[in-house]
């Protein structure tokens, strides 16, 4: 149960998006989101919908891999659909009791869903298709020029690194720890709150003198291989160079928000 | 010949216990040494000497003529002695094989061209090339275990100290460790090995076993494992074979005692049976 | 007799429906009494941890059944509670599990979650560190500040607290020096012997296996591939080393002997055995 999260999940591939600069990546994801907020016409809808589902064809990941990703974010969903369809303005459509219904709300209601549905596929294509430490890695390059003001850009990497590697771990050995507790008679399903708070005790104390002895391994080994500490005079196993499909890509997406500023101004079937 | 690691008298004190009693130990360059002694003897402590992650409370550790517990020889000590561990999902630091095998070399400046050059040639004498762009957790004990040796192959180092690097793996892994050792002595690296499994340690070239921060024992395998008795007094053991070899004794069989893997051992009980049956 | 567990083409299927699809166990059919003492052998990733994880109900078969003591365990009504405290079970470096602040909190773990008596769980718990060898003193200590062998047996003992009538360990010597390893075996002999209890242990090492066990289980790419007497089992020598068995070093000694046209038995796996060997093989010949 423990092992569905599928957060910062990294399928590996070979894919045209797969291939693409990390930095390059992170900057598309950044504008990809500014075009979603950027569209509003029901034609600029149609035709992100079309780029979404094309792109997610580019990665050649299994669309329900991404519909994955919504079923935690059902239920506020539906809840926001609801209140957008009840609480738009504009010409009645049914009345009932207190609440009205308006085209304009169920208009809102399906451009709200499809734009979250969008948001969610693109930040979910950026943690797909780029493998964690090349997202860190990326993110480090980019945000490079602020150790300059002093922000602990080279740390903070690192503690990224670290954490992204020793979550699967983590994650096991809890897998671990609760069974064989539940192997000594341990219940972690019944009972109150605070029955349930102290069933956990039995699981976090492991967890975390586990995860410190790891820490103190860790470090250990870290300072065997000559690990400072510092970024000075440190360098990089990864390199990044900027490649035509990663210039293909920045006017591609330069295309999409032009195209979405203008598509705002058409209407399709009077919308 | 120098001794490339050399403890002179050290003691360790950790919690008012002495963990190590005035331990004097000298080792060539080139050499293979396995360490014994029974859980809590004071192996780990010593080999935590050899890189300078602990110094000794008297005494001094030199590591190729570098004093452990001069500041500024860390970073040379540490350049030259690499470290593997006995836990391998605690010394790996990166999500993607090469990356890990290459945090050495970021952290000395390597070039980035030297880089992958020897990050390469560091997987491909572990027999991991093939493995270059795996994700590290998917990998199985064993084969995160010959990453970390990697990881510190491509720091070219002069001396490996191995702590335990086979106990937490199945069989398979343990026989790609120790024989990846073995090929890395062969190539002129200094080995200390420390385990808890005999037939491991019978295959180094020379054996020091500890008892209870103390040196009880220190010579060759075939010597070393003669003593029988004094290794199980101390909570070891000897290889099966040797084992047969007192018991034949034992029967009025003259055999050698000296008898420490399965060849040795097919030879000795195959002259003996060609002997006493006539057969030939 | 009746079988205290028993297994009905009993299958495990990990993440199906993913590409990481896996058959980590396949139709597995077999026996286990009441009083046997079995080791579970084969390479890592042949399906001997997911086995013993369906004995006490901690996984739930794809297909197939499992039955306590001639109950199904999957059966509505059953009580997998129940089983868990019949069929005890400790995983692999099962001292990271410890949490109590004294030794003797951690071992009463179980047997509270039973619902037993404090008196009760007071015997159990001197019984419980009788049979694994450490003294009454401990008791008050904590779990963290004993040694590595100390916490591997307080964490065997808070499974024999709960009194199974069969208790499993995965690799319970992994790690330990020969000496820890030795007492360890001989712990589990006695407490089998004198609570007449079944007791399993999945190991790597051949070794341990042969020296205590009298039946010994080869799984071998999901499958069971032998369930046989000690034995019975080492007159298949050749065929284990060729699964990549590690068998003990005198057992390939004395394959290799055989090889060489000599006739000795290769079924030997203790120095003691060899030794008789050797003595029949020149006694019967000479003069």
């Amino acid at each position: 149960m423990i092992k569905d999260i599928t957060i910062g999940q990294y399928f590996p591939g070979d894919s045209f998006i797969h291939n693409l600069d990390p930095r390059v990546k992170i900057v598309l994801a950044v504008l990809y989101i500014a075009f979603l907020f950027i569209i509003q016409s029901a034609a600029a809808y149609l035709f992100a919908i079309a780029v979404t589902l094309f792109l997610v064809c580019l990665t050649r990941i299994p669309l329900k891999m991404y519909l994955r990703g919504l079923k935690p974010l059902l239920f506020i969903l539906v809840f926001t659909a609801l209140l957008n369809v009840f609480y738009s303005s504009g010409e009645p459509l049914v009345t009932f009791w207190i609440f009205t219904i308006t085209a304009q709300g169920i208009k809102n209601a399906i451009f709200m869903i499809l734009r979250i549905f969008m948001l969610v596929v693109s930040t979910s294509m950026l943690t797909y298709t780029t493998s964690p430490i090349v997202l860190t890695g990326g993110l480090e390059r980019l945000l490079s020029p602020l150790a300059k003001i002093r922000l602990p850009v080279h740390e903070f990497s690192m503690m990224m690194t670290i954490a992204l590697r020793f979550i699967p771990t983590l994650l096991e050995e809890t897998d671990k720890i609760m069974n064989a507790q539940k192997a000594r008679g341990a219940d972690f399903e019944t009972g109150g709150l605070i029955k349930r708070a102290k069933a956990l005790a039995p699981i976090l104390i492991p967890l975390f003198i586990s995860a410190f002895r790891r820490a103190d391994d860790l470090a250990t080994a870290m300072e065997c291989r000559c690990y400072t500490g510092s970024a000075e005079g440190r360098t990089h196993f990864v390199e990044y160079s900027m490649s035509p499909s990663d210039y293909v890509s920045l006017v591609f997406m330069a295309v999409l928000i032009a195209a979405a500023i203008l598509l705002n101004f058409v209407t399709v079937m009077g919308i | 010949m120098s001794a490339i690691i050399d403890i002179q008298n050290v003691s360790f004190r950790y919690n008012e216990r002495d963990i190590l009693k005035n331990i004097s130990l000298t080792v060539e360059a080139g050499d293979f040494v396995a360490v014994l002694g029974h859980n809590g003897s004071g192996k780990s402590t010593l080999a935590k000497h050899l890189d300078a992650i602990l110094v000794p409370s008297e005494g001094k550790v030199l590591i190729g003529g570098l004093d452990t517990s001069v500041d500024s020889n860390l970073e040379a000590i540490r350049r030259r002695t690499g470290m593997v561990f006995q836990n391998p999902d605690n010394q790996i630091i990166a999500t993607v094989v090469e990356e890990d095998v290459a945090f050495a070399l970021e952290n000395l400046g390597v070039p980035r061209e030297e880089m992958v050059k020897r990050v390469d040639e560091a997987l491909d004498a572990v027999g991991m090339l093939e493995f270059k762009k795996h994700a590290t957790t998917k990998l199985s004990g064993g084969q995160k275990q010959r990453i970390a040796i990697a990881g510190v192959i491509a720091m070219r180092p002069d001396v490996i100290v191995f702590d335990e690097p086979t106990a937490m793996l199945d069989p398979q892994g343990r026989e790609d460790v120790i024989n990846i050792a073995k090929k890395l002595n062969g190539q002129g690296i200094t080995v200390i090995y420390i385990t808890h499994y005999m037939e491991e340690a019978a295959q180094a070239k020379r054996v020091v076993v500890l008892n209870d921060g103390e040196i009880l024992i220190d010579g060759t395998p075939h010597y070393v494992f003669q003593n029988a008795g004094l290794l199980k007094s101390v909570g070891l053991d000897v290889p099966q074979s040797t084992s047969l070899m007192f018991l034949l004794r034992s029967r009025g069989i003259k055999v050698p005692l000296a008898v420490l893997n399965e060849e040795e051992c097919v030879s000795v009980l195959t002259d003996i049976l060609h002997e006493r049956t006539g057969n030939k | 007799m009746n079988p205290i567990l028993k297994a009905e083409n009993l299958s495990y299927v990990y993440g199906a429906g993913t590409p990481f699809e896996k058959t980590a166990i396949d139709n597995i059919n077999l026996e286990i009494y009441e009083n046997e003492f079995i080791g579970v052998i084969g390479r890592t990733g042949s399906g001997k941890s997911t086995l013993i994880q369906h004995f006490n109900g901690i996984l739930r078969p794809t297909s197939g059944s499992l039955y306590y003591d001639g109950s199904n365990c999957w059966a509505k009504g059953f009580s997998r509670n129940m089983l868990r405290f019949n069929v005890g079970l400790v995983f692999q470096y099962p001292e990271y599990q410890l949490f109590e602040e004294t030794v003797e909190k951690d071992i009463a773990f179980g047997p509270a979650n039973m619902g037993l008596s404090v008196e009760e769980i007071e015997k159990r718990i001197s019984d419980s560190l009788h049979f694994v060898g450490l003294d009454d003193d401990i008791r008050k200590s904590s779990p963290f500040e004993i040694s590595g062998g100390q916490k591997r047996r307080v964490a065997i003992a808070g499974i024999m607290a709960m009194n199974p009538k069969v208790l499993i360990l995965d690799e319970p010597t992994a790690g330990l020096d020969p000496k820890g390893r030795d007492d360890i075996l001989q712990k589990l002999s006695e407490y089998r012997r004198e609570k007449g209890s079944t007791v399993i242990i999945v190991s790597h090492n051949m070794e341990d296996v042969s020296r205590v066990c009298d039946k010994v289980l080869v799984m071998h790419d999901a499958h069971v591939e032998m369930f046989a007497p000690v034995k019975e089992v080492f007159e298949h020598a050749e065929k284990l080393c060729s699964m990549g068995l590690n068998v003990p070093q005198i057992t390939r000694v004395f394959v290799s002997l055989k090889n060489r046209g000599f006739n000795v038995p290769s079924s030997v796996y203790t120095p003691e055995q060899a030794c008789s060997a050797i003595i029949d093989a020149i006694g019967g010949d000479t003069e």
